[in-house]
């Protein structure tokens, strides 16, 4: 049971990654990613409405009408990404104004509602609650990285800290979008290449466990 | 089998109506703790170009009515709380940025411009951005502002005459919308502050 809750956390960090895996919120990603503060704050905003309105609609799925529950998801959904919008307004007025218009777009982000109709429509509150936490850290993560990679090569600073004289010879196009479609897709193919190689060793070293124990 | 029906969308109306009243009031009580006003939150991000306690630039009669042109306007006027001096921070919005439009703060003092800060602009990071540095924002500083002043004027090439301003490479756009805000300032103070025209 323990292993399982594990897994159900880890699951959107590595294994289902939204961004590299399950290449969800594609349109964030790309739009917000000119910054690694701007990823950043935008994976922040994104695990705290999961979290919120997985918790919630995992304690109503009892009540809510079949019907009616896309409706009643999206108005879970929309009153937290508000509250974020809000706090975001009142106590990071730059980081609203640079996430702009994706805020509350998160309302309609596949991730939060695929996650609420697939996952805490049919699972216990504590489950939910740890699905939504390791989806929005796996969001965080990737938008975060690939944030770090374009601020790095197209301005040549740091979280917003210029490194030397790098910012002399940076390359502009990593921050615009073309820029943001090459660092994704190399990312991507990285990542899987990665987890392809880790998921081989793995079946490669049970095989051989299964031989050894076959011969004895 | 109608009662059955019946009672089945009354149920549905009734849970949507009651997640909709819980959504409305914690969205209210957080409001309450979040509530941003505007004008304090302006005169707040004024003191980048002032340092002191500001009020909004109430005037004569007129002064504070909307001067809007195609390529910038004036949003709001902030004066020192502390009376006898000629200072204006002016909050400008210049058009045709990158993404639209980009809002500076302009402090007009004794008929010169002293400092430019960036209010609301979020153009292209290690692009346009550049215009929006300190760096840039001194090419305006310094001249005189007088009712003959026509403004300044963006040059693709370095500038050579005290009214020119050269647009930073690969950001033109982000320069025309900062030399459009400052103008717009600058035309402000002219009119209302200098001629003292109700337009």
């Amino acid at each position: 049971m323990k292993n399982e809750r594990l897994n159900t956390l880890t699951n959107g960090i590595v294994k289902s990654n939204p961004t590299f895996r399950l290449v969800l919120g594609t349109c964030p990603t790309l739009a917000v990613t000119t910054q690694a503060i701007n990823g950043l704050a935008m994976g922040a905003a994104v695990t705290f409405v999961l979290l919120c309105s997985n918790v919630m609609i995992s304690l109503l799925k009892k009540v809510i009408p079949d019907r009616v529950r896309i409706p009643a998801f999206v108005v879970i959904i929309a009153t937290f990404v508000t509250v974020v919008q809000m706090v975001m307004k009142k106590f990071l007025p730059s980081l609203y104004d640079a996430l702009g218009v994706f805020l509350p777009l998160i309302v309609v982000n596949c991730i939060i509602l695929a996650r609420a109709e697939a996952f805490a429509s049919c699972n216990p509150v504590l489950d939910s609650a740890l699905d939504g936490l390791g989806m929005g850290f796996g969001f965080t993560l990737s938008l975060t990285f690939i944030g770090i990679v374009r601020e790095l090569l197209g301005a040549g600073s740091f979280f917003g800290l210029p490194i030397g004289s790098l910012g002399n010879v940076s390359m502009t196009i990593f921050v615009l979008p073309a820029g943001g479609f090459l660092v994704y897709g190399t990312l991507m193919a990285l990542v899987n290449y990665l987890t392809a190689l880790a998921e081989n060793r793995k079946y490669d070293s049970s095989k051989k466990k299964g031989k050894k124990e076959a011969k004895a | 089998m109608r009662k059955s029906l019946g009672y089945e969308i009354l149920m549905t109306a009734l849970v949507l109506v009651i997640i909709a009243g819980i959504a409305g009031a914690l969205l209210g009580l957080v409001n309450h703790f979040t509530a941003v006003d505007e004008d304090e939150l302006i005169a707040r991000k004024a003191t980048a170009v002032y340092d002191g306690a500001l009020e909004k630039f109430i005037g004569e009669e007129g002064m504070t009515a909307p001067m809007k042109e195609d390529s910038g306007e004036v949003l709001g006027v902030y004066v020192p709380k502390a009376e006898g001096k000629d200072v204006y921070v002016i909050v400008a919005r210049g058009f045709g940025a990158y993404k639209g439009s980009l809002d500076l703060l302009v402090n007009i003092t004794n008929g010169k411009i002293v400092k430019i800060a960036a209010y609301e602009a979020n153009e292209t990071p290690g692009l346009g951005s550049k215009a929006l540095q300190e760096g840039y924002f001194e090419r305006y500083y310094d001249q005189p502002i007088t009712p003959q002043f026509k403004g300044f004027a963006l040059v693709k090439r370095p500038a050579e005459m005290p009214d020119e301003v050269s647009a930073v490479t690969g950001a033109s756009k982000s320069s025309t919308a900062v030399t459009n805000a400052v103008n717009a300032a600058v035309k402000w103070y002219q009119m209302r502050v200098l001629k003292g025209v109700n337009a």
